[in-house]
């Protein structure tokens, strides 16, 4: 059992983003046998969700939020090889990213990567300028359960809808969510092209993802 | 009482912001030198690296790295015009760019619009592209049209084709336009060429100009390099506009930022004047701050402005007609 206090503290460490503390805290509870779990399921995860809180209300920054998702991704790997293999973090649930094919942005996908892993989420990022075929190999190869996509330009826009339709016409439509994002794209847009989802930012991106799995 | 005539005089007049120093000024530019040099840029197009190693740049083909000798850029900036004629389709809308003179446009590219008879929001058609060049081709503040919006009605692949289409004959102002990519570029200057009597016509009076945008941090992708050579070719003006987003895609300070706006504006000088030295080359911007609470790009900030101001003083600094942002 770990005390209130240290669960505070590592709490507070995710928000302040103390990524030194943080690691303390982590190893201490690693090296005292007691299950890394607790500190992660009662500690630092509300510290996560509480930062995508204060970054939603506009009191957390995106340099900050970066941080507390780097210093989460510390003591998540910390953890994870800590732990007996078969008992792994419990797998909240996997996602392919990319950029679509002929588009180069991609500093909101890179945010909405970290935070989703932040969030204990598995995130195969596949980079940019990503054909539409090689995002639908990996996503069956690593049996993601959404496939994410990423567009600035609306010229490139359609190859979100291309995904979309090549999913259908290999019949795996119905084996993934798909979620959408990028600055043209809208709600509007998704729901034309047939996307599961779509996020506005990163923080949206988490609580859409959460319900995708969900449902 | 005597007031004889002065012998020579120097004049004044209108309102300048001056943000640097000559000495300042120089320091960007140093250090401009010195990223290109070191780190160089992202050339997408093997054409155009081809281009620049002919030129004496030093390519990396397997990073598509290319690095910058000084001299290569100093040569490119002394080349380039340093004044530019716009035509319009009618001469009375010719518009001269040269030292600090200041014009107009109106800006884009908008995707969306609020429908001026409904009032609904929705995408924009290449209705609304014809529509926004007799606007501002009725409007006398404005010197020369920028493509406002973007035809979402039309295949992707040749959406350009349909905006040049649809703003060619709405005005006879001199217009601005990204044109996609090198084949397209070709078809819109044969359309333009084909509304002025031929492509040497063209060159003479070039009624249009191209747009291209680097992607910051230092990156030209293949598209980019294909507008740069493409107008360069064919003798028409094209403005390199970056948009860095200090914070985001560029360093937070606006010193790091300009720096890095400055390298990519200045690399793609260099591929246009190597393809042909002498075109007219346009420095442009759209760099501001990025807004660190919503990860969004803000053009129309304060630092905004302040970038614009040294924008305008650097492409002074250069002899090179500039194109600033606005709100």
């Amino acid at each position: 059992m770990i005390g209130k206090e240290t669960l505070e503290e590592a709490k507070q460490a995710i928000i302040n983003y103390d990524k030194e503390k943080a690691v303390q805290l982590t190893e201490k509870v690693i090296s005292d046998g007691v299950d890394p779990l607790e500190i992660m399921n009662n500690g630092f995860i509300p510290g996560i969700n509480e930062v995508g809180d204060l970054f939603g209300r506009g009191v957390l920054f995106l340099p900050e939020l970066v941080q507390c998702a780097d210093v989460m991704k510390t003591v998540t790997d910390i953890i994870n090889n800590a732990l007996p293999s078969q008992e792994n973090a419990e797998e909240k649930g996997s996602m392919v990213i990319a950029t679509v094919k002929g588009d180069v942005h991609d500093i909101g996908k890179c945010i909405v990567v970290a935070l989703l892993q932040a969030n204990g989420y598995t995130v195969y990022d596949l980079g940019r300028d990503v054909d539409t075929d090689r995002i639908i190999e990996e996503a069956v190869k690593v049996e993601a359960d959404i496939i994410g996509t990423s567009a600035l330009l609306t010229t490139t826009m359609t190859r979100q809808k291309e995904l979309e339709e090549a999913l259908k016409s290999i019949g795996l439509r119905d084996k993934f969510k798909t979620i959408v994002g990028g600055a043209p794209v809208t709600g509007r847009w998704a729901a034309k092209i047939g996307a599961d989802a779509y996020a506005e930012d990163a923080q949206d991106a988490v609580l859409k993802v959460k319900e995708l799995l969900a449902s | 009482m005597l007031r004889n005539l002065f012998a020579g005089k120097l004049q004044s007049g209108g309102l300048s912001v001056n943000i640097f120093t000559d000495d300042e000024l120089e320091q960007i530019h140093f250090a401009t030198i010195e990223v290109l040099k070191k780190t160089g840029l992202f050339i997408g197009s093997k054409e155009a690296r081809e281009v620049l190693d002919g030129g004496g740049a030093i390519v990396d083909e397997k990073t598509k790295t290319v690095k910058f000798p000084p001299y290569l850029v100093e040569d490119a900036i002394r080349s380039a015009p340093s004044k530019v004629l716009l035509a319009g389709r009618d001469p009375k809308h010719d518009i001269v760019l040269e030292s600090n003179r200041v014009g107009f446009t109106n800006f884009g590219e908008g995707v969306f619009v609020i429908d001026p008879y409904t009032g609904e929001r929705r995408e924009t058609t290449k209705q609304d592209v014809a529509d926004s060049a007799r606007i501002v081709d009725y409007l006398d503040q404005i010197d020369v049209y920028e493509r406002a919006v973007g035809a979402s009605d039309v295949p992707e692949q040749t959406m350009q084709l349909h905006n040049a289409e649809a703003w060619l004959p709405n005005t006879t102002k001199h217009g601005f336009m990204g044109t996609g990519n090198g084949y397209l570029t070709r078809k819109i200057f044969d359309m333009a060429a084909a509304i002025v009597g031929g492509k040497d016509a063209l060159r003479e009076r070039p009624i249009l100009s191209t747009i291209t945008c680097p992607i910051s941090p230092l990156q030209l992708v293949d598209e980019s390099c294909e507008i740069i050579m493409e107008s360069a070719k064919a003798g028409i003006m094209v403005n390199v506009l970056s948009m860095a987003m200090a914070g985001g895609s560029s360093p937070v300070t606006l010193a790091g930022t300009l720096v890095d706006h400055n390298a990519e504006v200045l690399g793609g000088l260099v591929l246009n004047q190597l393809t042909a030295k002498g075109a007219p080359f346009m420095y442009g911007s759209s760099t501001t701050a990025m807004d660190l609470r919503f990860a969004a790009a803000t053009v129309g900030c304060p630092e905004c402005a302040m970038i614009n101001a040294a924008v305008a003083q650097m492409a002074r600094y250069y002899l090179l007609p500039s194109w600033v942002a606005g709100g």
